[in-house]
């Protein structure tokens, strides 16, 4: 074995080890596997609850907000496609950001002891959550595969779509878990601010049906807006796009690269501090 | 000469506006075992720390050659609803090392660690001492060139943490792996280490063979003839708590020596003071107890002493280790409680010169 580290009081902070990216891999698969056999120990249905989950939410929400709505029959159907296409892509998003801000912290009796590579424990956290989406996703493909509204763009839009979700839900997890090293405080907002975020994004209705008014800009910045577009876009083929949705996709990509250099940055502070 | 898989240079850390570490420059080969002494305070766990990646050294710099597996945590962090054997690839994933290599070394270490038929069982049904085993045994089998040891030879019962040590000597050193070994107790350094770094206020203060580096240490922490402290890390039960030592005598071999011993509480029953003669090390010599020499006297008394009329102690440091029973009930244990210097003196009318602290023993020779 030749591997061999080198380390310089002078190296800058953003030096990456060189096979820090091979163990982060690993320790990521790893957790992820856990959490997964984890999941269902002490449980009567199991699997299936990983099809049931889906369903029951999907059915629950367009029969509730429908009717909240007074949605006519037609009307109902149209509701329920939005959300049956936008929702796993949000769950994921959510998942990734509630589950993975915390894990530093959740995870602090490892992390103060061993030297892997920070990003791992809320990337695998976001491989749970690619479980959970995959097979959502298969339920919903079914179902829309039978009401005839399926688009076949979908196999080739729908990992594009997925990649930005699984980024910009890492880049928000990332800077949260980086903050709350130092500041817990995040940790007791973030649930409210999730719910919050569920409201303010176009998850049941598309953007089309905000009426936005004034806040235009801060609606646009927020990457959930493209990620429950987008994937209408890629289930449905629905022509979602409005120019602004850039701002959405260009958020995402900003803060993924802000999170990682937080956490980067963080990385070398975090057994002294947590 | 072997490689050389750690060196570094002039390393320093800062922790909390202070010099932690300082101007340290260490060199580990292939097959060496490092010890690292210390008082609290003095570096070694920043040290491994900086070594094992997890801090970011503030000078110098060092290089690490090999796979490193460090082990500063060894019985902790299970997760009790996952079985041994998933348990061991997520240890494995933190070092960074495979599931087939960890598949390749389980059985092995289930059978150091006595689980074996358990390992498929969730930890959750372990016994404590089962999962402190089994993490040791994981962590002494790893496939790794460098092992940093933080006080896992601590973990266990007695029987344990004897089997730890020769696997330690007869595996790790045998295979040509390096050490580098922290540890509080000095007659585990001595064992098992080949050379010893003794760190003071974050700096090296002295470094060489691992007699010679813990002899001078113990002569510098026991620098005065006689001292005691009675500390507040306390064990048993509290009923009776020791207050107060009276040291009196030559304490020379084969002159008088004294202790008085003073507590204070409130117990019924009889009381036993005992006082353990040991080296400085915490090797156990021998015995002063008052319930073994007949004095019955009652816990309420407050005091008693302890009379020597020729001390048969060799000349060099001794520690006494303190104890208070009441009906054969732990009441107070005060480890270090005292560390004496036994001056040179005639053992039954001779010069007795030995090489180390020893106890003495009336004897005839026909």
């Amino acid at each position: 074995m030749s591997d061999v580290r080198e380390v310089h009081a002078s190296d800058p902070w953003w030096k990456l080890d060189q096979d820090s990216a091979r163990v982060g891999r690993r320790i990521a698969v790893a957790f992820a596997r856990r959490d997964i056999q984890l999941r269902y120990v002490q449980t009567r249905l199991g699997w299936l609850w990983a099809l049931v989950q889906p369903l029951a939410l999907i059915a629950g929400l367009t029969l509730v907000l429908g009717r909240v709505f007074g949605l006519p029959d037609e009307g109902l159907r149209q509701f329920g496609l939005n959300l049956a296409a936008a929702l796993p892509g949000w769950i994921w998003f959510q998942y990734i950001v509630s589950q993975g801000a915390p894990s530093l912290v959740h995870n602090q009796a490892l992390v103060v002891k061993s030297a892997f590579p920070r990003t791992a424990l809320p990337n695998a956290k976001a491989l749970v959550g690619l479980v959970d989406f995959a097979v959502a996703s298969l339920v919903v493909g079914t179902g829309l595969v039978l009401l005839d509204a399926a688009s076949p763009w979908a196999l080739i839009r729908l990992p594009i779509i997925g990649v930005f979700t699984a980024v910009s839900g890492l880049g928000w997890a990332y800077l949260i878990a980086a903050i709350s090293v130092r500041r817990r405080d995040v940790l007791s907002v973030l649930p409210v601010a999730l719910q919050v975020l569920f409201f303010v994004s176009p998850v049941a209705l598309p953007s089309a049906n905000f009426d936005l008014n004034n806040w235009g800009i801060i609606y646009w910045l927020n990457p959930a807006v493209a990620i429950a577009d987008g994937f209408r876009w890629a289930w449905l083929d629905w022509s979602v796009w409005q120019p602004a949705h850039a701002l959405s996709l260009a958020s995402g990509g900003v803060i993924f690269g802000v999170g990682l250099f937080s956490l980067r940055y963080q990385s070398r502070r975090i057994s002294e501090f947590l | 000469m072997s490689e050389v898989l750690i060196h570094a240079e002039n390393l320093g850390k800062q922790l909390g506006g202070r010099w932690a570490l300082r101007k340290l420059d260490l060199s580990v080969r292939a097959g060496e075992v490092v010890g690292i002494i210390g008082a609290n305070g003095a570096g070694k766990s920043t040290l491994l720390k900086t070594l094992s990646g997890l801090l970011h050294p503030d000078e110098g710099s060092y290089r690490i050659n090999g796979r490193m597996a460090s082990l500063l945590e060894v019985g902790t962090g299970f997760h009790p609803d996952l079985s041994g054997r998933e348990n061991a690839y997520l240890r494995g994933a933190l070092l960074g090392i495979t599931r087939s290599e960890i598949q390749q070394i389980l059985p092995a270490a289930a059978a150091f660690a006595g689980i074996t038929d358990r390992l498929d069982e969730p930890v959750k049904y372990y016994s404590s001492g089962m999962q402190v085993r089994l993490g040791f045994a994981l962590s002494a089998h790893l496939p790794a060139e460098i092992l940093l040891v933080d006080e896992v030879l601590a973990v266990g019962d007695a029987a344990f943490q004897a089997k730890s040590l020769n696997f330690m000597e007869s595996h790790w050193k045998a295979e040509g792996r390096s050490i580098v070994y922290v540890a509080h107790q000095l007659h585990t350094v001595r064992r098992i280490c080949d050379r010893v770094l003794w760190l003071e206020g974050g700096m090296l203060r002295m470094e060489g063979p691992a007699d010679q580096v813990c002899y001078a240490y113990l002569e510098r922490t026991t620098a005065q003839p006689i001292a005691w402290h009675l500390g507040e890390d306390r064990a048993g039960l509290g009923g009776i708590r020791a207050q107060q030592l009276d040291i009196d005598g030559d304490w020379t071999t084969g002159n008088p020596a004294s202790v008085r011993v003073v507590w204070n509480g409130a117990a019924h029953g009889t009381a036993d003071v005992r006082l353990s003669v040991a080296r400085s090390d915490g090797s156990p010599l021998t015995l002063w107890s008052s319930l073994q020499s007949g004095l019955d006297k009652p816990a309420a008394a407050g005091s008693a002493t302890v009379r020597i009329p020729e001390l048969a102690l060799s000349q060099g440091a001794y520690t006494l280790h303190l104890r208070l029973f009441v009906d054969g009930i732990l009441h107070d244990e005060v480890r270090d409680a005292a560390v004496v210097h036994v001056g040179p003196g005639r053992w039954k009318g001779r010069e007795y010169p030995t090489p180390r602290p020893m106890a003495l023993q009336d004897q005839f020779w026909i």
